[in-house]
């Protein structure tokens, strides 16, 4: 009984501290299970239904929304190691703070940042790429969407 | 004989099945993170060891004079990155220890306590980011200065300069980490004419990235980390916890991340040790810190 308690105390802790609440205690299970596993249903699930007309090294078109920007990079396997280029990123003056959060989306499975821009805001592309590279990863490339839903493709010096 | 082939089986399974799974690293803040221009960090490590069980070699013996060490440290530890390549790390300990001594066939009780030795590193990485994986070579030149005090019967140091060589690779996906450190310390004569001796070690970090939160940029890494050390014998005028021998250690790590701060926790169990003569084994390894970075 002694030991039940002690795992309760330390599995709520542990919800505290990684804000785990409600439903979500069950996705904790299900992500360790495909981390052993070595696979991941829900990305492939998100794969197989996903639109793959590629316009720049690896981005694909029906990812993007309006007045948003969409960074391929290399490396980005951990959030605790990129907080350095969400904070580099929030830099720029044409990024949104009150969209996604706050203003920097990260999608580690698929290698892709998105970065909320100010619509009619001229998009420092280049600046982009470099705040990447300073935050410890490889830009490849990015597509930018403008408020109108236009989208045109950069590519990132190699 | 069944029950050695059992052990020998299972050893080689867990070992394929860990090798197969990659994995992680002990303190993230100093490695992992920060890995941005300009990014810095600072953890808190309490790490605690000792034992009263008696080695001659590898082999216990009687211990009718109850002796006895103890070693308890909180390290206070920082990183400065000037890029991802160069970073800069300082680790200062402040030591409590207790121990019972043989001094002319009877058992002393001493212990000490205050700031010990600063260790200051240079760590030089070569990061790698391939897709969806990303991995560097590490190779961190290091400086022990003589900040600990040297006097008393059970001095927290030895008084000496001591330098360090590292050589680490790590590689991490979004669902494994895994760490490989090799170092050496060259431990020059302190004053007193005490001298700890040299120590060469490996650590082998293999874990998973057990859960992860994107919105609310939280997560858990589940780890085992696996510890050896071989330390020179101490000379004769040696006063301090030095005691030389062999050592391996192995066991769990927990971390848990959110935001800009983490957690981290484990115990390492003493799975071999052959100590030079007779000597108190090394006993147990339990670590627990709490970092975070800017």
């Amino acid at each position: 009984m002694k030991v039940d308690l002690y795992t309760k105390i330390v599995l709520t802790a542990i919800g505290l501290f990684l804000n785990v609440t409600g439903d979500s205690k069950l996705s904790v299970i299900k992500d360790a299970a495909a981390a052993v596993g070595g696979y991941d249903y829900k990305q492939y699930q998100q794969h197989s239904e996903t639109n793959t007309e590629f316009l720049s090294g690896g981005v694909d078109a029906s990812e993007i929304k309006p007045n948003e920007v969409i960074i391929e990079v290399h490396g980005v396997v951990c959030s605790f190691c990129a907080q350095g280029v969400k904070k580099k990123l929030r830099k720029f003056k044409f990024v949104v703070r009150s969209r996604l959060n706050k203003g920097i989306a990260m999608n580690m499975k698929n290698q892709r940042i998105t970065v909320a821009i100010k619509s009619g805001a001229k998009v420092d592309v280049q600046g982009l790429f470099k705040a990447v590279l300073s935050g410890g990863y490889e830009p490849i490339s990015a597509l930018i969407a403008d408020k109108d839903g236009n989208i045109r493709s950069v590519k990132a010096d190699a | 004989m069944l029950r050695v082939q059992l052990i020998i089986l299972l050893s080689i399974v867990l070992s394929i099945f860990m090798v197969s799974i990659n994995s992680f690293a002990g303190q993230p803040v100093m490695d992992m993170a920060p890995r941005w221009e300009g990014g810095y960090g600072f953890q808190l490590r309490y790490e605690s060891y000792g034992s009263d069980i008696l080695l001659d070699g590898d082999s216990k013996i009687d211990n009718p004079l109850d002796i006895k060490n103890f070693v308890d440290k909180i390290w206070l530890e920082g990183v400065y990155t000037f890029d991802r390549s160069k970073r800069i790390t300082f680790k200062l300990p402040f030591i409590g220890q207790v121990r019972t001594k043989t001094i002319s066939g009877i058992g002393v009780k001493q212990k000490n306590s205050g700031v010990s030795d600063l260790v200051i590193g240079l760590p030089l990485k070569k990061y790698f980011n391939r897709g969806s994986e990303t991995s560097n070579w590490g190779f961190t030149p290091s400086l022990r200065l003589p900040t600990g005090s040297y006097s008393g019967d059970y001095p927290l140091s030895d008084g000496s300069w001591d330098l360090g060589l590292g050589l680490s690779y790590s590689t991490e996906t979004f669902k494994f980490y895994s760490l490989y450190d090799l170092f050496y310390w060259y431990n020059t004569e302190g004053k007193r004419n005490m001298r700890e001796g040299n120590e060469i070690g490996f650590d082998i970090n293999w874990g998973i990235h057990a859960y992860h939160n994107s919105k609310e940029n939280s997560g858990m890494f589940l780890m085992w980390d696996i510890g050896a050390r071989h330390h020179e014998k101490p000379n004769a005028f040696t006063l301090t916890s030095a005691s030389g021998g062999t050592h391996v250690h192995t066991g769990p790590v927990l971390m848990l991340y959110r935001e800009t701060m983490m957690f981290h926790v484990e115990y390492k169990w003493g799975v071999y040790e052959k100590m030079k003569g007779i000597n108190t084994s090394k006993g147990n390894i339990s670590q627990i810190s709490a970092g975070i970075t800017f």
